[in-house]
């Protein structure tokens, strides 16, 4: 665990939109050039699964899903998502163009919930706060 | 009867049987006994023998004294039971001695000579055997059996022939003059009385049979004679009764009406003379109404007689007692009238009906002479007190006031007008003179116009009409029109007055012009209503078609508010990032040395961000555009070329996403089957846009009410488009819970919901079916059934250009 330091926070995001993934890279632009960051992005849930393939660890560390995608739904990629990784479980912020699924989200399992139109700025901040609090828990560990 | 058998004999064969089984029974058991008692003797004398003998002959035997043992041996054998003895010696190589012959009938008895020597041991030294004669002792009993049986006989046979004998004498011989005596009684004559061969002074039951059978003879003779006696009497009577019968036969043909008597069943069994001779006069035979036929069969075969058939079986049924009925008999030359009365009679329990028939023909006639002289005079009566009671109403009807008077003047009648008019009473006027109802100067001159026109003849006022004053009870005067006429009765002048009062006419006039005024009013502002009401009720019409595209339009919105969420987004998030990576540009710019690379970067990146924000901008445009053109209210739209499978699409759209904006976890399979190839048609894009929406919400609404119903019920929308034939038709269908055939009828129906009340104004499907059908000339239908889903069918015509 202690290369963890030494790797990139690895996200991967999904959204049908092509272009709210190009906001979200966007957002990310210079922590990825500097290699602090590593994104992948995926147009659904049945390409993010296909991406996180069958590997028992996880070494994504922030899955970023919208909610309402044509086929699988964001909530039921959570589901799966929980079900499958738990060594170490990532962590999981869903989208949606409606507050009223925050709700349902957490309940099964999304650490945190963000509306539509994206808040990018609160985004960001949310994921360095992320980012600096597992180096940090990290450091304290060794 | 002759005796057959005798009682005597059979008793005795009997007694006889009887005895001599029991006599065979107990010889049998004695020869027994005395077979014992023998046989008993002998064993006594061995045992004496075993008892006496045997110790000294096993003592003899023990000291060897064979001599002494043979000689003991030969006494044994000398006894008379004995016919052979022997000895066998265990000690002596089972040596044997005997003496004595073998017996014919053997009775052996075998003992063992035992003896107990110094050292207290029993030595068995052999064994006795003694064989005994029985053939003694049977001779001796076949002997004595016989005797027995023979002796038991004889006393028997004996015993039985006294007994026959004293049976015969005492019984049976009474018994047979007791039978003779009973077979030759005969209660007509004189029977004798039963006495037995010898004088029985003894009671005994048989003398008490005698005396029973005398004492009962001598009843039975008494009860014939008196029964003879009866008999006698009876006779009497009945030829007193025939004789009676026959006077009453007599009375009843000497009387003038038909009878007849019926029993209980309606049969005739009497009849008179008067009824027969009526009956052959009538040309009835005597089958028809005779004796023996039943009545009520015969008046059943009549159709004319049905009353008297019902009455005639209430009588039999018991529900009436008599029964009179008049009727007309009318022959060919002759008019009769007959009175028909049948009378219930109960006799003894049995019933009888007393039918007669009398002749009434005269009295009829005077009847009929008397009602006719009746019937005129009340007839004549009767059309005089209408014509009064005519002329009475009318007088009474009459809006005038009616007087007559004598020859004077004085009131003799006054009708009901009187009142009204006058202020008097019709009684307040009679027997007083006529002038008091007028004014000076006719008042006090009347009596003068009278006598002018007895003494002239030149009438004045009469056979015309004339306007005059006149004078109520309360003083107050008023025009009249008067009419005078006069008539005569008996000789007698009289005249009639006939009073108008004409003081109202003119008022009247006006009133009438005033009521037309009214009328006239009246209508005018119901005019007025009416146009008020039919206004209001259109502007009420307008505001709910209105209310109507309101409901659809916030549905429209609601979806729009949500589509223009994300370009808006996107905008704002691509506006941001220029923002910052402006500033980055403009620091990098700054920095020593340049770095180029990301230069070049930010700038693209601005490039895109840019391209982005254009792009999402016009998509928002685009969506606010569409809704402008549905809000617009105006009704004569724009017509122009309409891609329909894009309008289904845009308002799938927003449809879908009003819908899931107000129902959390609504996902539905949507299937859009758009046929690429039909052509656009010509019409109002926005109208059409509403319809598409009602219909789409309509049955995502349904879904969602399944879905919440049943969780696992996966709800599905399919869309399609065809063109067949010069017509588009649009097919919108889900899988929902159907509609009964009930709601099917009416949902184009304006005002028809089934939505809780202030949810739907019941008006999207009627404003549906007018915007296809009256403005598009198109088609718009549905198929549902209960659980099945349901189909929307929108035909569309390609139509022209406006």
């Amino acid at each position: 665990m202690e290369n963890i330091q030494t790797k990139s926070f690895h996200m991967l995001a999904i959204d049908d939109e092509e272009d709210a993934l190009v906001v979200i890279r966007q957002l990310f632009r210079k922590e990825i050039r500097k290699g602090e960051i590593q994104l992948d992005c995926a147009l659904n849930a049945g390409e993010a699964l296909d991406f996180l393939g069958n590997q028992q660890t996880m070494d994504i560390v922030l899955i970023l899903s919208d909610i309402n995608m044509p086929g699988m739904s964001g909530i039921d990629l959570v589901k799966v998502i929980r079900e499958r990784w738990s060594n170490p479980p990532p962590f999981v912020f869903v989208i949606s163009a409606y507050d009223s699924r925050a709700k349902e989200a957490r309940s099964v399992g999304a650490d945190d919930f963000f509306t539509k139109p994206l808040d990018v700025d609160m985004l960001k901040t949310r994921v360095l706060e992320l980012k600096k609090q597992l180096w940090k828990g990290e450091k304290n560990g060794c | 009867m002759t005796i057959k058998t005798s009682i005597s004999r059979v008793l005795i064969t009997r007694i006889v049987l009887l005895s001599s089984f029991i006599t065979l029974a107990f010889t049998v058991f004695q020869v027994w006994r005395s077979y014992e008692e023998d046989l008993g003797v002998i064993r006594m004398g061995l045992q004496r023998v075993e008892t006496t003998v045997l110790p000294t002959m096993a003592h003899e035997l023990w000291v060897n004294d064979l001599k002494t043992v043979k000689f003991v041996l030969q006494g044994i054998a000398t006894l008379h039971y004995v016919a052979k003895a022997e000895i066998m010696l265990t000690e002596h190589d089972n040596q044997i001695f005997s003496h004595g012959t073998e017996a014919a009938q053997p009775f052996v008895r075998v003992i063992p000579i035992k003896y107990k020597d110094y050292r207290d041991q029993i030595r068995h030294l052999g064994e006795l055997r003694i064989t005994a004669e029985l053939d003694g002792i049977y001779q001796n009993l076949w002997k004595r059996s016989f005797f027995i049986l023979g002796v038991n006989f004889l006393q028997i046979l004996i015993v039985a022939a006294f007994m026959m004998l004293l049976f015969e004498r005492s019984v049976v011989r009474h018994l047979r003059v007791l039978a003779e005596a009973l077979h030759e009684f005969n209660p007509e004559q004189e029977s004798k009385e039963i006495k037995f061969p010898q004088m029985r002074s003894r009671q005994d039951e048989l003398s008490v049979l005698a005396w029973s059978f005398n004492v009962m003879a001598q009843s039975m003779r008494r009860s014939w004679l008196s029964l003879r006696e009866a008999d006698k009497r009876l006779q009497a009577l009945h030829i007193e009764l025939s004789k009676q019968s026959e006077r009453q036969k007599l009375f009843l043909d000497s009387m003038p009406q038909h009878l007849a008597i019926l029993d209980a069943k309606g049969d005739i069994i009497y009849v008179n003379h008067a009824w027969i001779t009526f009956a052959k006069a009538n040309g009835y035979e005597g089958e028809t109404y005779g004796l023996g036929v039943n009545y009520l069969e015969v008046c059943e075969q009549d159709p004319g007689c049905k009353t008297i058939v019902r009455n005639l079986e209430a009588l039999i049924g018991g529900w009436s007692h008599d029964f009179i009925m008049e009727y007309p008999l009318h022959t060919s030359d002759n008019e009769y009238w007959f009175t028909l009365r049948m009378n219930r009679c109960e006799s003894h329990g049995e019933i009888y009906l007393i039918v007669t028939h009398t002749n009434m023909t005269r009295q009829k006639r005077a009847e009929q002479k008397l009602q006719k002289t009746n019937d005129l005079l009340r007839k004549t009566l009767r059309e005089q007190d209408n014509a009064f009671r005519e002329i009475a109403a009318i007088v009474e009807t009459v809006p005038d006031v009616i007087l007559t008077t004598d020859h004077l003047g004085t009131i003799e009648f006054a009708n009901n007008r009187t009142e009204l008019i006058f202020g008097y009473k019709p009684e307040e006027l009679i027997s007083r003179n006529v002038n008091m109802l007028m004014t000076s100067p006719h008042r006090e001159e009347h009596h003068r116009y009278i006598k002018q026109y007895h003494q002239t003849g030149e009438p004045r006022i009469i056979g015309t009409t004339r306007e005059l004053p006149a004078k109520r009870k309360d003083g107050s005067i008023f025009f009249i029109e008067l009419s005078v006429g006069e008539f005569y009765i008996d000789d007698e002048q009289k005249f009639t007055g006939f009073i108008r009062d004409v003081s109202k006419r003119k008022f009247r006039h006006a009133y009438i012009e005033d009521l037309n005024e009214e009328l006239r009013r009246t209508n005018a502002r119901l005019e007025e209503r009416v146009l008020e009401r039919t206004e209001k009720l259109q502007q009420a019409h307008q505001t709910m078609v209105q209310q109507e595209r309101l409901v659809s339009l916030g549905t429209l919105v609601a979806g729009v508010a949500h589509e223009m969420k994300n370009p808006l987004s996107f905008i704002i998030n691509f506006a941001k990032l220029t923002k910052r990576d402006l500033e980055d540009l403009l620091i990098e710019l700054k920095s020593e040395p340049l770095d180029f690379e990301e230069v070049d970067e930010l700038t693209k990146g601005i490039q895109q961000y840019c391209q982005k924000m254009v792009e999402h901008g016009e998509r928002a445009s685009n969506i606010v555009t569409t809704m402008l053109s549905h809000s617009r209210s105006e009704r004569g739209q724009t017509w122009t070329q309409v891609d329909v499978n894009a309008l289904l699409q845009e308002y799938f759209k927003i449809a879908h996403h009003a819908f899931r904006a107000q129902h959390t976890g609504f996902e539905i399979k949507q299937c859009l089957e758009l046929n690429e190839k039909i052509p656009h048609i010509w019409g109002a894009a926005p109208r059409l846009g509403q319809v598409f929406l009602n219909i789409i919400n309509n049955a995502l609404e349904a879904l969602a009410n399944q879905q919440d119903q049943e969780s696992v019920f996966q709800p599905q929308l399919k869309i399609r488009t065809e063109f067949h034939e010069k017509v588009l038709t649009v097919t919108i269908t889900d899988n929902g819970p159907g509609m009964p055939e009930s709601v099917k009828k009416q949902i184009f129906d304006p005002f028809f919901t089934t939505k809780d009340p202030g949810k739907g104004t019941g008006l999207g499907l009627s404003l549906s079916h007018t915007i296809i059908a009256d403005e598009h000339k198109g088609k718009l239908s549905v198929k549902s059934k209960e659980g099945q889903g349901t189909t929307f069918f929108i035909s569309i015509p390609l139509g022209k250009e406006k």
